[in-house]
């Protein structure tokens, strides 16, 4: 067992765990929480995958500001509501989803299992990405990489996260 | 050569456009002006185009002229042209000569009609469509025009929509002449299977084989019998003098019934193809000649009366295509227009005195009280029963005269019967037109006396429905009608005088006078056979003692005023009962057909298509209230419904492997 | 580690987010689960990115995270307005559109 081995099963326990204490949990702020803890085990996966940048961001953006922006709201809106003292409308959803749910994993990764090769051939180019992070390091690469190859989705995505923040005004005015 | 066949044709339509569109607010003398123009104005580029066609040497006398084409796919091509030859040329000098004349007389005769304006549009629509219909070209075109005479015919009669019976003769005029159209549309499509053109030119010197061109010609007079009501078709005819008389002049007396003839007179190269279907037309004209005239001898009505005559003539013309004297169809086409138009406006005059009254027996003694209208109207009753000189006398003699020359050249006994036929017809519309003339004009005025004095002007008719009867006019009241009426009335007298001039004088040892022998295409007439001298003679002598006796027995019986005695007599309730030719088609026709129709509205409508119809929705009601519970209006439901179909995509790659 | 146990630990939690949002009422819940289904397929982004030696993968997940971040504001602005409306936030509440 290689120490990859060893962290990865730890990390998938974890996080498994982690993500469903998120929809498990009765308290949304419980929940939150679960969720940041989630986000972190995902960014040390992507650490282990040698994905720095990413990790970096993974814990900045989500589990540190959408997390936030989250608690916000939970604890604003919700935190004094119980579900479980509503009266569910549809009980049979909850056995459906869960069985539907265990089907789709089991199908998925039987899938994956079967179809996959363990060690696919990676690209090995000037251009590939393990050569670009030995010349110029992980974000260095990255941002060439983004704003060579992906210069105008990435302005797209400026686009829409300034519509996204106009909604958010429009729909957080006070109607009169 | 010169044609203006399309200006005549336009400048009608653009008066009833004009009219039409803008009529309501002109005043009448603009309407007067537009109405009036559009008609003189063809009628005297006719003129005009007339006399440029006399100074045509005969065989250049056909031009057409095609200001565009309207379709053109492959070889099949249909272009708006304007065939215009002599025959064309004496229906636009008819058409447009006699629809001047009414389109004047109109002017005092609708004076107080609030459809004032309507009715010129109508009446130049009319005459726009009626010139399409003798213009044109091909036989498309032909059957345009044929379709929009029924249309003008049907608004004008039906020009008093605010009376039912009025709609119902529309009506009826409509439905008959379409079962005519249908005949010429089939006829046409037969000669387009067969020439593979729908132009005169190329169809009409087609040679067909004798079965086909007979096929042919018997739709085609499906068709002419049922605009020129003939037998079995005629029904339309006296119902539609339910229409002003203007109208029943122009349309139903002078025109628009003569499409019948020419179009048998058109169509002459390819009737004479048939003999069979030749035989067919002067059979039925001489047999309606005969019935009109008999039911023509009792009715009371004297527009009724004039348009069993108008029946009882058009049959002669069709008598006198059958054997294939053309020249002495359209020669009586020609007289008749003059001596009907003429009779027709003088008994509107006697109406438009009367106040709308237009039973004989509430007439009687206007000899004295309206000369003009008198003296006219007795030209036109001597016209048409062939009195020598007067124009009935020449083109019903020619007519007479083919008939019994096709009967000894032939040997066929039919002939003779149909000649018996015509000399004897010819005695009854002596006899009922001068019945006619003594009851209107003759004795005593036997209208009550009303002396209220709102009564008698005409001009306090009815605001909204025109001509309604305004009650019994007193007897002084009665006045001659205005010049504007009388003076139509003089013109067409002096035409019915001297109309039949342009006949043949063979029988006065002129055989080199017949202008419109010599004007019309020689074909017209050339296969008719010719009739010796003598045997000439004997035929108009005994059509004229015949007349004389008509006459004499009318001076007799009603010479000092009409009198009305109920009869029991069974062949005067046939006669005045129009041989119930009415009332038999209602049970043998309308009634089975109305249960007929009883029967699909409720089997098919009711039953079937509706019963079929409201299954559908149920079974469709019955899906969708299924389909409502779907909608639960939970999202999380429908998340799950995501759900289960990323499953079973992702389960049916898992299977298949 | 092979590339398909990544994959596998990608759907097992795209799984756990799916199974919330079928399973909770409250919006905030489930939108977390969204944003759980979200980080599963950026680990398989990611994954593929490290296994196939190219920066694609992970340029995408940049991308997903930006569009992540607008579609929180946006959601999260939604619930609160719906909340100010209704004053509670019990998705099956929210069933007027129910036929």
């Amino acid at each position: 067992m290689t120490f990859e081995t060893i962290s990865f099963i730890v990390l998938a326990v974890a996080s498994t765990a982690t993500a469903i204490g998120v929809i498990a949990f009765k308290n949304a702020v419980h929940s939150a929480l679960s969720l940041i803890l989630t986000f972190l085990f995902l960014a040390l996966f992507y650490l282990q995958l040698q994905a720095m940048f990413i990790a970096i961001v993974q814990i900045l953006i989500y589990a540190g500001a959408i997390m936030v922006l989250f608690l916000f709201v939970v604890t604003m809106l919700a935190s004094d509501q119980n579900e479980a003292e509503l009266e569910d409308h549809i009980p049979w959803q909850r056995a459906v989803g869960g069985i539907l749910g265990l089907v789709l994993v089991a199908a998925l990764s039987y899938l994956l299992f079967t179809g996959t090769t363990a060690h696919p051939t990676a690209v090995n180019t000037a251009e590939s990405l393990s050569s670009a992070v030995a010349r110029y390091g992980n974000t260095e690469a990255f941002g060439l990489a983004l704003f060579h190859g992906y210069l105008f989705p990435f302005e797209v995505t400026s686009l829409l996260i300034i519509v996204a923040l106009l909604g958010a005004l429009v729909f957080g005015r006070r109607t009169t | 050569m010169l044609n203006l066949s399309f200006w005549v044709l336009l400048i009608p339509l653009l008066g009833f456009i004009i009219l039409g569109l803008a009529g309501r607010f002109m005043h009448r003398t603009i309407i007067l002006t537009i109405g009036w123009g559009a008609c003189g104005l063809s009628f005297l580029l006719s003129v005009i185009n007339f006399f440029a066609m006399l100074s045509t040497p005969a065989a250049a006398r056909l031009s057409i002229d095609v200001p565009f084409t309207w379709i053109s796919a492959g070889s099949f091509q249909v272009s708006f042209g304007q065939y215009l030859d002599p025959l064309t040329m004496v229906m636009l000098l008819i058409v447009t000569g006699v629809g001047f004349l009414i389109h004047i007389y109109s002017a005092g005769y609708m004076q107080d009609d609030p459809g004032f304006w309507r009715f010129f549009a109508y009446l130049n629509f009319f005459i726009f469509a009626m010139l399409l219909l003798v213009t044109a070209d091909n036989f498309l075109f032909l059957l345009v025009g044929w379709g929009l005479v029924g249309l003008a015919s049907f608004l004008l009669i039906g020009f008093w929509y605010q009376r039912p019976s009025a709609v119902a003769a529309a009506k009826k005029a409509f439905v008959i002449n379409v079962i005519g159209d249908a005949g010429l549309m089939v006829a046409i499509y037969l000669l387009f299977t067969t020439t593979g053109s729908l132009n005169y030119t190329t169809v009409l010197g087609h040679t067909f084989p004798t079965d086909i061109a007979t096929i042919i010609c018997l739709l085609l007079f499906v068709a002419c019998a049922a605009k020129s009501a003939q037998l079995p078709l005629y029904m339309w005819l006296p119902d539609a003098m339910e229409g002003p008389t203007p109208v029943s002049a122009l349309i139903h007396a002078a025109t628009m019934v003569t499409a019948g003839v020419y179009l048998v007179a058109r169509a002459h190269p390819l009737f004479s193809q048939s003999p069979a279907a030749l035989l067919v037309v002067a059979s039925i004209g001489g047999i309606t000649a005969l019935f009109a005239a008999t039911i023509a001898l009792t009715q009371l009505d004297i527009k009724r009366v004039l348009a069993y005559s108008t029946i009882s003539q058009l049959g002669y013309m069709f008598l006198a295509e059958g054997v294939q004297n053309y020249t002495a169809g359209i020669f009586h086409l020609i007289t008749h227009a003059f001596f009907k138009a003429l009779l027709f406006l003088g008994a509107g005059a006697v109406i438009h005195m009367l106040g709308g009254e237009q039973d004989m027996r509430k007439m009687g003694g206007l000899w004295g009280k309206a000369r003009i209208t008198a003296w006219t109207f007795l030209i036109g009753v001597l016209a048409i029963s062939g009195i020598f000189p007067l124009s009935g006398f020449w083109s019903k003699d020619s007519i007479l005269g083919s008939v019994l020359a096709q009967a000894t050249t032939s040997g066929s006994i039919w002939y003779y019967v149909l000649w018996v036929i015509g000399l004897l017809t010819a005695g009854l519309t002596a006899f009922y037109m001068f019945r006619l003339f003594f009851g209107i004009f003759a004795g005593n005025y036997r209208g009550e006396t009303v002396a209220q004095a709102q009564l008698h002007v005409e001009a306090e008719t009815d605001e909204a429905t025109g001509h309604q009867q305004s009650g019994p006019i007193a007897a002084n009241a009665i006045h001659e009608v205005s010049s504007v009426m009388s003076i139509p009335l003089i013109i067409l007298a002096m035409l019915s005088i001297i109309g039949g001039f342009i006949g043949s004088f063979a029988l006065f040892g002129l055989p080199e006078w017949s202008p419109l022998a010599h004007f019309l295409p020689a074909s017209m007439s050339s296969s008719a056979p010719e009739l010796p001298l003598g045997l000439d003679w004997i035929s108009t002598g005994i059509s004229l003692v015949l007349a004389l006796l008509g006459i004499a027995l009318a001076w007799s019986m009603y010479g000092r005023g009409f009198t009305y005695k109920e009869s029991h007599n069974p062949f005067y309730q046939l006669s005045l009962n129009k041989y119930y030719v009415d009332e038999g088609l209602n049970i043998i026709l309308v009634r089975p057909l109305q249960a007929l129709g009883r029967g699909f509205s409720r089997g098919l409508e009711d039953i079937t298509l509706d019963g079929g119809s409201r299954g559908i929705a149920r079974i469709v009601t019955g899906i969708g209230n299924g389909l409502r519970r779907v909608q639960t209006g939970y999202t999380r439901n429908y998340a799950l419904g995501i759900l289960i179909g990323v499953v079973l995509i992702i389960a049916y790659y898992a299977v298949r492997g | 580690m092979p590339l398909s146990a990544y994959l596998i630990m990608s759907a097992v939690l795209f799984t756990i987010g799916v199974i919330g949002v079928l399973i909770r009422r409250n919006p905030l819940i489930i939108f977390m689960s969204i944003e759980l289904m979200l980080n599963a397929v950026n680990l398989s982004f990611v994954a593929l990115s490290h296994f196939l030696n190219t920066v694609d993968g992970q340029m995408l997940v940049f991308l997903v995270l930006t569009v992540a971040a607008a579609e929180v504001v946006v959601g999260l602005a939604l619930i609160v307005s719906i909340f100010r409306s209704r004053h509670n936030i019990d998705v099956d509440e929210m069933n007027i559109l129910r036929g």
